[in-house]
């Protein structure tokens, strides 16, 4: 008994390990056929149009209010911690150095999978679950050009210019703060961050993080609900699936990317 | 009706991006229109750069002129060569001024500082500035000081 | 072309497996061409997988589904998406696209399959839903109509393209008994006037043998019997009779496989 169950076991495990080889080849397939597949996007520019609305548009809100007030804690906690420097005058540099590298492509890409990246699992899950999804497939549409293809091309559009709205708003929240309340004076804390921030490095590096972001999290948002079991709780379970998983690849891959391109080798 | 609000509205947003791009660009990383064109090279080779790191500015008479490209070590003098990349504004540097690595505050960032010389000839593109005093490096100088106490008591 | 010219859909040899779970082990099913062909069989014995494997939504194990002379699992991704064009199939939701309204549904697979002009569409929609008898309901979205009504633009919109196989997936599950009527008048009238092969997948008896040509009754994965509605009636095959006479117990038994009774309800846990 005790030997069979420890064969159980790693039986089992080899399961588990089988069964994440087949989820990563089905999504990679997934993902080939909806964007290089015959016929490009499916139902052409409207749809992308109506997806970037729905999935870049409706972010906006969230995006702003967040970036705002990151900005501005970033400029309080900043001016504390530099102030007792005497060098309060570098708190525009940490705010627009943070949000750049950091806080932009990664809290929009966490705020992003669970406002748009849950919501784009919901409505494909659902599409699913009613069978619109085979109905489209009878009647002969690709639902993979016509669903998902718009879906995963906004995704990828909107994230990185939500990531870019997000620092600009953040470092103005931050001026804000650090200028008009606490009497930064104004020419240094910009000035301080034009001379430390860089197009290349900087701004161009962040930009590049969130694209990566992008791919990643309506990559999973999509696949979630293009995979979910047909049923309430599967779209259920699917859309905390997309959420954990986007974060947690989000996390792990800002690390990477950062290391990459900020560390020395 | 409602297709035109989505229009309407992927526009606004489309240019919010565009817009945050040339913010970032132009506002925040301080990305001029043309930055390669009108700046030129100098060379100064310091015994001890300890602490300046690329892109530190180099300032003359507090007012920044230009910035530190790279920084590598002469092989043949065991020296720290640093470029310099200069506006082409401030062509008119004598040959003897000083280049001396300052920092900014008592803990502040490390910068180059430039005081001009007396000489009629002057620096051009890719010329060396001899002239340079290196980065005060903490311990050598309290090392000094430490060494200077003891061989006073020793008299 | 192997595929008889008679029998608009052939499966053969068909099997099907989920996982270790086999559900179709070597079917054999013909349907003839223009008629009503029933396919009939117990909840749970797979009669919408079978639709789906007709359709190619589901891909077989081993076998061949030829529809039309083409043998479906050959064939590469956009020239099955091409073949399927030529069939239409009303899921059991009707799977209505929820953000369209009633004439966007009807007029979809015009506007992605056709270059027809606007009024064309419009007229070609019109014609439809007037078949359908729900002409009058073009503007609503899908979530002000009722559940027969969901099922009859779904049909409308089936129909759009004019298929030459149209597929019901169990068409009168959960329906009043006017809309299960109207169902069954509309499933008989679009076979004749619009000369298609219909296949209705169902477990409602008396629907299906009232309009079908032929039946199929499927179960235990393999096809138990088939004729004739009349056939069927008088067939010998005890399984099948009960089927068709609706007895609780029989060859298929009231009871879940289980211990013995007595010793469950005797015997210590």
């Amino acid at each position: 008994m005790r030997k069979t169950s420890l064969i159980e076991k790693v039986r089992l495990f080899g399961r588990s390990g089988i069964d994440i080889v087949e989820v990563l080849g089905r999504s990679t397939i997934f993902l080939f056929h909806a964007l290089l597949g015959r016929g490009g996007i499916g139902g052409g520019f409207g749809l992308l149009l109506k997806q970037l609305h729905s999935v870049g548009v409706m972010s906006l809100v969230i995006i702003v209010v967040s970036g705002v007030f990151i900005g501005m804690v970033l400029a309080l906690q900043g001016f504390n911690i530099l102030s007792s420097y005497g060098s309060e005058q570098a708190v525009g540099q940490m705010v627009a150095l943070t949000l750049l590298r950091e806080l932009g492509p990664v809290v929009t890409a966490l705020l992003f999978a669970g406002r748009a990246g849950s919501a784009l699992t919901a409505e494909i899950g659902n599409m699913k679950a009613t069978e619109q999804l085979s109905s489209l497939e009878m009647i002969g549409v690709d639902p993979l050009k016509y669903i998902v293809a718009p879906r995963l091309w906004a995704g990828f559009i909107s994230l990185p210019l939500l990531a870019m709205i997000f620092s600009v708003v953040g470092i103005w929240g931050g001026s804000w703060v650090a200028v008009d309340w606490l009497g930064v004076y104004d020419g240094s804390y910009w000035a301080n961050m034009q001379n430390s921030v860089t197009f290349s490095g900087d701004v161009l590096n962040g930009i590049i993080k969130s694209i990566v972001f992008a791919f990643v999290v309506t990559w999973i948002a999509v696949f979630q609900g293009y995979d979910c079991e047909p049923t309430s709780e599967g779209i259920s379970r699917a859309t905390t699936k997309t959420v954990v998983y986007a974060s947690l690849a989000v996390l792990g891959l800002d690390f990477i990317l950062t290391a990459l391109m900020f560390g020395d080798f | 009706m409602q297709n035109r609000t989505v229009e309407i509205g992927v526009g606004l947003f489309l240019l919010a991006g565009i817009l945050a791009l040339l913010l970032l660009a132009l506002r925040v990383s301080g990305l001029s229109a043309s930055p390669a064109a009108d700046t030129y090279k100098l060379y100064a080779y310091f015994d001890n750069i300890a602490g300046l790191t690329v892109r530190a500015k180099v300032t003359m008479a507090g007012v920044t002129i230009g910035k530190v490209t790279a920084i590598d070590l002469d092989r043949d003098s065991f020296t720290g060569r640093v470029t310099l990349q200069l506006d082409k504004k401030v062509d008119n540097l004598p040959t003897d001024s000083t280049a001396s690595i300052l920092t900014a505050g008592l803990l502040g960032e490390k910068y180059i500082g430039i005081s001009v010389g007396g000489e009629e000839a002057l620096l051009k593109d890719g010329s060396t500035i001899h002239d340079t005093q290196s980065s005060l490096v903490l311990e050598d100088l309290i090392g000094k000081f430490l060494l200077n106490t003891v061989s006073k008591d020793a008299k | 072309m192997s595929a008889d010219n008679a029998y608009a859909v052939e499966l053969k040899g068909l099997s099907f497996k989920r996982g270790t779970r086999s559900i179709f082990n070597n079917v054999d099913i013909r349907i003839p061409r223009g008629k009503v062909t029933g396919i009939m069989g117990p909840s749970g014995c797979g009669k919408t997988t079978l639709l789906r494997l007709m359709g190619m939504q589901l891909r077989p194990t081993a076998g061949e589904v030829w529809v039309n002379g083409q043998n479906l699992p050959t064939l590469s991704r956009s020239d099955l998406f091409d073949a399927r064009k030529h069939m239409g199939v009303l899921f059991q939701s009707g799977a209505l696209f929820t953000d369209l309204d009633v004439f966007e549904n009807v007029a979809f697979p015009l506007r992605v399959h056709t270059q027809l002009s606007e009024e064309m569409i419009r007229d070609i929609v019109l014609l439809k839903l007037q078949a359908v008898g729900l002409r009058g309901a073009i503007d609503l979205m899908p979530d002000e109509l009722s559940g027969g009504m969901k099922r009859r633009v779904a049909l409308a919109r089936a129909i759009a393209l004019d298929p030459q196989i149209l597929m019901y997936d169990e068409p009168f599950v959960g329906q009043d008994p006017i809309a299960m009527g109207v169902l069954v008048r509309l499933i008989r009238l679009l076979n004749d006037a619009l000369g298609i092969t219909s296949i209705v997948v169902s477990h409602d008896l008396a629907e299906t043998a009232s309009i079908a040509d032929y039946l199929y009754v499927v179960g235990d994965g393999q096809v138990l019997g088939q004729g004739t509605p009349e056939e069927l009636m008088n067939a010998d095959n005890p399984r099948i009779r009960q089927f068709m006479t609706g007895d609780p117990d029989g060859p298929v038994p009231f009871h879940f496989p289980a211990a013995d009774y007595r010793s469950d309800l005797l015997g210590k846990r």
